[in-house]
């Protein structure tokens, strides 16, 4: 097959990752298997055709050797011309408005109340719905397929452990203790088991998002990081956050497409400097106030309480601000990037705001500031492609018929983190 | 004919498309070609005035629908509706009514279901699980808050002898165990534990004047065993304070603490009338009859302000408001009218 490069006969771009090419392959047998039963089935060399260009982009050396073969290069499809222009930032919307939400809320609320509970699988669904059908990309909305009934599976399983730990607490701190340790190999599967039903229920143009995490991966970020950072007093939480982050974007798909996100340890650390140096500070002055005796029978609680409300209102906040940046920043999907431009002022601005109102209406204001922040959140996204965003291609769920049901069947578990 | 975009469910190319409904089926046309399905078989999601509409096929293949209004219409004429609850989304007199219906639902909850199931359960709950919850909390007190008591053992048996002797003819006390403690911090007072102790302190021992007195103080906390209030009390404010820790977690620890203790208040107050009418049937055949209750309630409450205004350690007064034993002069005119 010298006539045409093996990229063409897979039907791919020239710099496709490993996973875009095996995606591709699966499609063009799919179709070639289609098409033997047509009016005008392909000619058998088709097959070989196709087995030949996998075999040849499979393998990293054979297909440096393809790649140095390909003089001149192949011609430029029009949308690979484009790559070599600027990439061109495709903005995030949210339409949704907080009337709306409300409405949506309440009614759902309402729902749940009078089924006890039962109904809030499906309200969750309701909510879900709402908040991926407003937003925007290109003209084209997300969507959620989440099954209600997978939902309220879930809820159940979360239920029950909530009661045993409840249980375990009340019955003393070793079987509590024990109830945490025994919980611990669990939830990294449950974790899993969440991505994997989130990102498989979120689709935009009719193609899905998946998951491919696996629980040694969870056990290691969560778990492993998580006791690393306890151990090391907090110093080590900066790998332990870049750690969850990564494993949920680099285990992320969308069609066959896959999500990498390169921000690395230095620049996790670049953030969490000022907070851990505040939080320091804020110890050492309580600490002397303690010191200090006398009146701090009154002045202790106190300094505790502003402290926890800086980390509240401030710390954590600036965190999320500066990490979502950061991440974004850093996401590679293909040869698209992401563009992210939270501001860490305009965020306190918008928190602020929705705490005094929600303390104002007592919490009726929920459903607005939840709108408020989706709509701040995607105002500061914007996806950079050099090509339309039409060249994605399904991954594994493209025969979404066949496989689907399997895939649902198994993750009929979904458990809100 | 409503303008659509389609997507084949295989790649993410748009497809500029129309979609007609003719009859049962749904037609798409564009430049892709055309395809049609009966509107049994494709599923339907109806947008509002901002989101879009879908129909996704078997296959997994969706046509987008920017114009809902429209789309919502069409499907009207076919006989297809948004269904109850969205319709009842789009309206805010629904969403007005479910506020209130929410609000009264809610405080259905917390004044007659949760008492009521807490009172169906509370006597269902083993006697060993109640009793290793009162070992436990003894062993708290006894560590922390109390000292033994001084009281001899001969005084001791003399009030269990009066207190046994409370039992009218066909009539069975709650299982129950007399204790004696000294409480300096705790002041006069008497308690009950879920699993059957009633631990009196030397301190109401000192308050009260005859034997009678401390046999009336029993009584009262006899009537919490009869009633099991100790598991109800735990039952209920657990989920008080888990449906308050929801609701209120995010704002403050201490404003959901607080608002937990002052709707627990309620419940604890429904408890000592409840107690207190069970004294009341045990001391009315007795010679002094409800007096020695409503003196030691009496006595009681001033001998509580008095070592509250010597402490003033509540901020603000907030003790005051979440007393668990309010309303004295409440509780000792209903003793009087028992006894009228």
């Amino acid at each position: 097959m010298n006539a045409t490069s093996c990229y063409e006969t897979l039907g791919v771009v020239r710099d496709a990752t490993p996973e875009a090419i095996a995606a591709a392959y699966q499609r063009c047998l799919g179709e070639l298997r289609a098409s033997l039963n047509g009016p005008n089935p392909p000619p058998p060399e088709r097959l070989d055709a196709l087995r030949a260009a996998y075999q040849t982009l499979g393998n990293p050396a054979s297909r440096q050797a393809h790649d140095a073969a390909l003089s001149p290069p192949t011609p430029l499809s029009p949308a690979r011309a484009a790559d070599a222009g600027e990439r061109k930032p495709y903005p995030f919307a949210f339409t949704g408005s907080g009337g709306e939400y409300f409405r949506i809320w309440i009614v759902n609320l309402f729902l749940s109340l009078i089924t006890l509970g039962i109904y809030s699988a499906w309200a969750k669904v309701r909510r879900e719905v709402f908040f991926h059908r407003n937003l925007v990309l290109d003209n084209a909305a997300f969507s959620y397929h989440g099954n209600p009934i997978a939902i309220l599976k879930g809820r159940a399983i979360a239920v029950l452990l909530l009661i045993a730990l409840t249980a375990a607490q009340n019955a003393g701190p070793l079987a509590y203790g024990l109830a945490v340790l025994a919980l611990l190999p669990v939830a990294p599967w449950l974790i899993v088991r969440a991505f994997r039903f989130r990102a498989h229920n979120t689709s935009y143009r009719g193609l899905r998002f998946s998951f491919h995490g696996s629980y040694r991966q969870a056990l290691t970020a969560f778990v492993g990081y998580g006791l690393l950072s306890a151990i090391s007093f907090g110093l080590l939480f900066p790998l332990f956050y870049r750690q969850q982050r990564t494993f949920v974007l680099n285990n992320l798909r969308y069609g066959g497409a896959q999500f990498h996100c390169t921000a690395s340890n230095r620049q996790f650390y670049g953030i969490f400097l000022k907070p851990l140096g505040l939080a320091l500070i804020g110890m050492f002055a309580i600490g002397l106030l303690a010191a200090a005796g006398g009146a701090s029978a009154l002045l202790l609680p106190l300094a505790f309480g502003v402290g926890t409300m800086t980390l509240m209102l401030f710390l954590l906040p600036y965190i999320r601000v500066r990490t979502t940046n950061l991440v974004w920043n850093h996401v590679t999907l293909d040869r698209m990037g992401f563009s992210s431009t939270m501001a860490v002022f305009a965020y306190f601005g918008l928190l602020a705001g929705n705490l005094v109102l929600l303390l104002l209406t007592l919490g009726l204001y929920w459903p607005w500031a939840q709108v408020r922040l989706a709509r701040y959140r995607a105002s500061c996204m914007s996806l950079l492609s050099a090509e339309p965003l039409d060249s994605f291609v399904a991954g594994e769920s493209a025969n979404a018929a066949a496989i689907g049901d399997e895939i649902s069947e198994l993750m009929d578990i979904d458990i809100a983190l | 004919m409503i303008a659509a975009d389609y997507f084949d469910g295989r790649s993410s190319r748009r497809h500029a498309a129309r979609l007609e409904l003719r009859g049962d089926t749904v037609m798409v046309e564009g430049e892709f070609g055309s395809r049609s399905a009966a509107l049994a078989a494709v599923e339907i999601c109806t947008g509002t005035d901002r989101t879009p509409s879908t129909i996704r096929f078997a296959d997994g293949a969706i046509c987008e629908i920017r114009d809902s209004a429209a789309w919502t219409a069409e499907l009207a004429g076919a006989g297809i509706g948004v269904g109850a609850v969205a319709s009842a989304e789009r309206h805010w007199h629904w969403a007005l009514a479910a506020l209130a219906g929410a609000v009264l639902i809610v405080a259905a909850i917390y004044a007659y279901a949760l008492p009521w199931i807490a009172r169906q359960l509370a006597p269902a709950i083993p006697q060993a699980a109640t009793q290793a919850i009162s070992d436990a909390v003894l062993q708290g007190l006894d560590a922390r808050l109390l000292a033994p008591s001084k009281t001899s053992p001969q005084r001791q048996q003399e009030i269990a002898a009066r207190v046994a002797a409370l039992a009218g003819p066909g009539d069975r006390l709650p299982p129950h165990r007399l204790l004696f403690r000294a409480g300096p911090t705790l002041g006069a007072n008497a308690f009950a534990l879920p699993g059957g102790d009633v631990v009196v302190l030397d301190e109401l021992l000192a308050l009260a004047r005859r034997d009678e007195d401390v046999v009336a103080v029993v009584a009262h906390e006899l009537g919490h065993l009869r009633h099991h209030h100790g598991m109800r009390q735990l039952l209920q404010s657990a989920v008080v304070s888990f449906v308050v820790g929801v609701y209120l977690g995010d704002v403050s620890t201490v404003v959901a603490g607080l608002t937990t203790l002052l709707l627990e208040s309620r419940y604890s107050r429904e408890f000592e009338l409840e107690a207190d009418a069970y004294a009341g049937r045990l001391l009315l055949p007795t010679p002094a009859s409800l007096e020695p209750l409503i003196d030691m309630l009496l006595r009681l409450d001033a001998a509580h302000a008095k070592s509250r205004a010597a402490d003033r350690g509540g901020l603000f007064g907030v003790g005051d408001l979440l007393s668990s034993h309010p309303d004295t002069a409440g509780r000792v005119s209903a003793l009087r009218a028992m006894k009228r």
